[in-house]
């Protein structure tokens, strides 16, 4: 290809990508930046955002124990979910790709139902089921197990359940996607060569998906670390994680540099530990190559 | 399509050879009435078939066949609804494919992309839990054996379609299968390619001497590969026999129309004294030679390859003993380097013949010409239609 014609392709190239660009910049970029620059305001109760240009609302958050103490079970929280939903999505996604016709529309259905749940309902419903007299709660006392009705709404539990419910459609169709571009001969050359069935399955189909795995748990991960309605209304305040500290600040103290401050925290947060992951997958990989490479 | 049958036209078999070889032997793997069903739909129909210690057996059959489902009943993949698999007489019903050490080459090759090919190779081996100097011996070996020595550090992803067809087949044969499956091998080669590589399977076989089930749809692939074919339709066993025999003496008018290429004509059979006197439109009266097609009645095929009718210049001679002659128009002659096609007509049927070309009289389309058969080639079987 000539440089002309190079130079051509590339116009051609960037005008088409005018649109999305610009679409991006005003309905992401720009407000992104809004909130960075706000976070750096000043805030005083009576007189409201004081304009400024200091990082003291940062320093507060991050010298302060409460706020860290919110940050740290947000994210253990959700690793937990990460790792529930992924620990009980595999064999629904093994299941799915091996299943056919209406089981599987049916297994769609059921997995896509919450996510399109308001969660009020999906709320409601665990409430039902787990409040102190839900179903549960009723029939071990029934049965004698216990006296008193045993606290499980309103907790970190609660909070992860019902969190890997609404979410578990991502990392399902995640994997599933993995594993239906998987070449099944791969498993029965697999079989032929001596390998049992749980042996081809940790040799050649795990490994195969992992991909869709690690698809799976960045979009539950970065889900959960922002999901608001989900926590604040089946957790509540006695199991608060940072979007419910934003909407406290926003909307009931109105302190926005604060909340702008605590949602770059929390951005930086997940996009940092996501890239850290990735940073570590990439070069334990290469290490793998490597080795294998001098091995043979 | 009516039970068909052979006249056997050439009373001293050519070659009978390969055939006689395989009984000879012990029988190895034995097939034995296979039934799969899927539904309603019955995939195998009751097939049987058994090879010999050391012996290159071929499924040669058009795609729904069977012939890849009766190799997937073998490799232990699908449990069949009826029928026995022995290897070594050793029942292997209920032995899962991983207990079979059987080795198989896939059509897609089927390599883990994931690992390296010595990883590949090295798998099956893993799976045996033999000690690790013995498995980078025998994998060292394997790649030796299929000449890529130097492939084991790279991925399957950087290798040639024929490199990894080889590294395939190492890692088939590295565990020192009592049996190989072959699935349309050559299938994902290209033409040249392909030549390339059926010779050299070839060569790696008859050193292994590993008894061997391959499956195709292409007949000169089986031709060339197997000591003797299994031709399949419909879930059943159409005919078994060495190259040459399913070739030169085909049981039906499916083989013989699958299996090369033939001109085929209808025609009426009427009993005489001295046997069969058969009517073809256009092509003449054809008495068979004594013995030959006794108590045929009634509607027959009449099939003759290309290769047997020969093309002469008008009245050129008297005509051969033995053979029939019927006049002929030249439509189209094409030189093909080693081979000349000729398209003739007779009345109202299209004739194909082919001659070597060192051999081939020199002709002008339009030209008027005589064609010549031996009676011995000409195979008569009974029946209404063409398959």
């Amino acid at each position: 290809m000539n440089p002309g014609r190079a130079r051509h392709e590339l116009g051609r190239w960037l005008r088409l990508a005018l649109l999305p660009a610009a679409l991006f910049a005003v309905i992401y970029a720009w407000p992104m930046v809004q909130i960075l620059r706000g976070s750096l305001n000043g805030f005083d109760p009576i007189a409201g955002i004081v304009p400024a240009l200091k990082p003291d609302f940062y320093v507060k958050f991050l010298t302060d124990s409460y706020y860290l103490g919110v940050l740290w079970r947000t994210v253990r929280l959700s690793l937990m979910v990460t790792v529930v939903a992924a620990i009980a999505g595999y064999p629904i996604s093994y299941f799915l790709v091996r299943s056919r016709g209406r089981l599987r529309l049916l297994l769609i259905i059921v997995l896509l139902v919450p996510l399109v749940t308001s969660p009020v309902v999906v709320a409601y419903g665990w409430l039902v089921l787990l409040g102190s007299k839900g179903i549960v709660n009723m029939a071990l006392i029934a049965l004698g197990v216990t006296d008193e009705p045993i606290k499980m709404i309103y907790t970190a539990f609660t909070l992860v359940i019902g969190l890997v419910q609404v979410l578990a459609a991502f990392m399902v169709l995640s994997i599933a996607a993995s594993l239906q571009s998987l070449d099944w001969n791969l498993v029965l050359a697999a079989r032929s060569l001596g390998a049992g069935g749980w042996r081809a399955f940790g040799a050649i189909i795990l490994p195969l998906s992992l991909p869709g795995v690690a698809t799976g748990c960045l979009l539950v991960f970065s889900l959960s670390m922002s999901a608001y309605a989900v926590p604040a209304l089946i957790a509540g305040p006695q199991v608060k994680v940072m979007s419910e500290l934003i909407y406290e600040q926003t909307m009931a103290l109105l302190n926005w540099p604060f909340a702008g401050c605590m949602s770059i925290i929390l951005l930086l947060s997940t996009t940092g530990l996501l890239a850290a992951v990735g940073v570590l997958g990439r070069w334990q990989r290469a290490r793998q190559i490597a080795a294998a490479a001098a091995e043979a | 399509m009516a039970a068909a049958l052979a006249m056997a036209p050439g009373l001293e078999p050519r070659d009978g050879s390969a055939a006689v070889d395989a009984e000879a032997r012990a029988t190895y793997l034995e097939v034995r009435d296979l039934v799969v069903r899927f539904g309603d739909y019955a995939a195998l129909g009751g097939v049987s078939f058994e090879v010999g210690a050391g012996e290159r057996l071929c499924l040669l059959g058009p795609s729904g066949c069977g012939k890849t489902t009766s190799l997937r009943v073998v490799a232990g993949f699908i449990h069949p609804d009826g029928g026995a698999v022995r290897i070594a007489g050793r029942d292997m019903l209920g032995v899962p494919p991983e207990a079979r050490n059987i080795g198989i080459l896939f059509q897609s090759y089927a390599l883990f992309p994931h690992l390296t090919v010595h990883e590949n190779v090295a798998f099956g081996l893993r799976m045996r839990n033999l000690p690790e100097a013995e498995v980078r011996r025998r994998v060292g070996e394997a790649l030796e054996l299929v000449r890529l020595p130097k492939a084991g550090p790279k991925r399957p992803s950087m290798l040639s379609g024929g490199e990894q067809q080889r590294i395939a087949f190492a890692r088939a044969v590295v565990i020192k299968p009592s049996l190989l499956l072959l699935d349309e091998p050559f299938s994902n080669l290209d033409a040249r390619l392909r030549q390339e590589m059926r010779g050299e399977l070839l060569d790696l076989l008859q050193r292994l001497e590993i008894a061997t089930v391959l499956v195709t749809h292409d007949q000169e692939e089986a031709m060339a590969i197997a000591d003797r074919i299994v031709v399949m339709r419909a879930g059943m066993v159409e005919q078994v026999g060495g190259p040459s025999d399913i070739y030169e003496r085909p049981r039906n008018l499916f083989v013989a129309r699958f299996v090369g290429e033939s001109n085929v004509f209808a025609g009426r059979a009427k009993p005489g004294a001295a046997g069969p006197q058969i009517d073809v439109p256009g092509l003449g009266r054809l008495d068979p030679p004594e013995g030959a097609g006794a108590g045929l009645a009634g509607a027959v095929q009449v099939l003759i390859r290309p290769e047997k009718i020969r093309v002469l210049p008008r009245a050129a001679r008297p005509p051969a003993r033995e053979s029939y002659r019927a006049a002929a128009t030249l439509e189209r002659l094409q030189y093909l380097g080693h081979r000349t096609e000729y398209r003739l007509r007779v009345g109202p049927h299209s004739i194909l013949a082919w001659r070597l070309s060192e051999s081939a009289p020199q002709l002008r389309p339009g030209e008027a010409v005589t064609l010549e058969w031996a009676k011995a080639d000409t195979l008569v079987f009974a029946g209404e239609t063409a398959a």
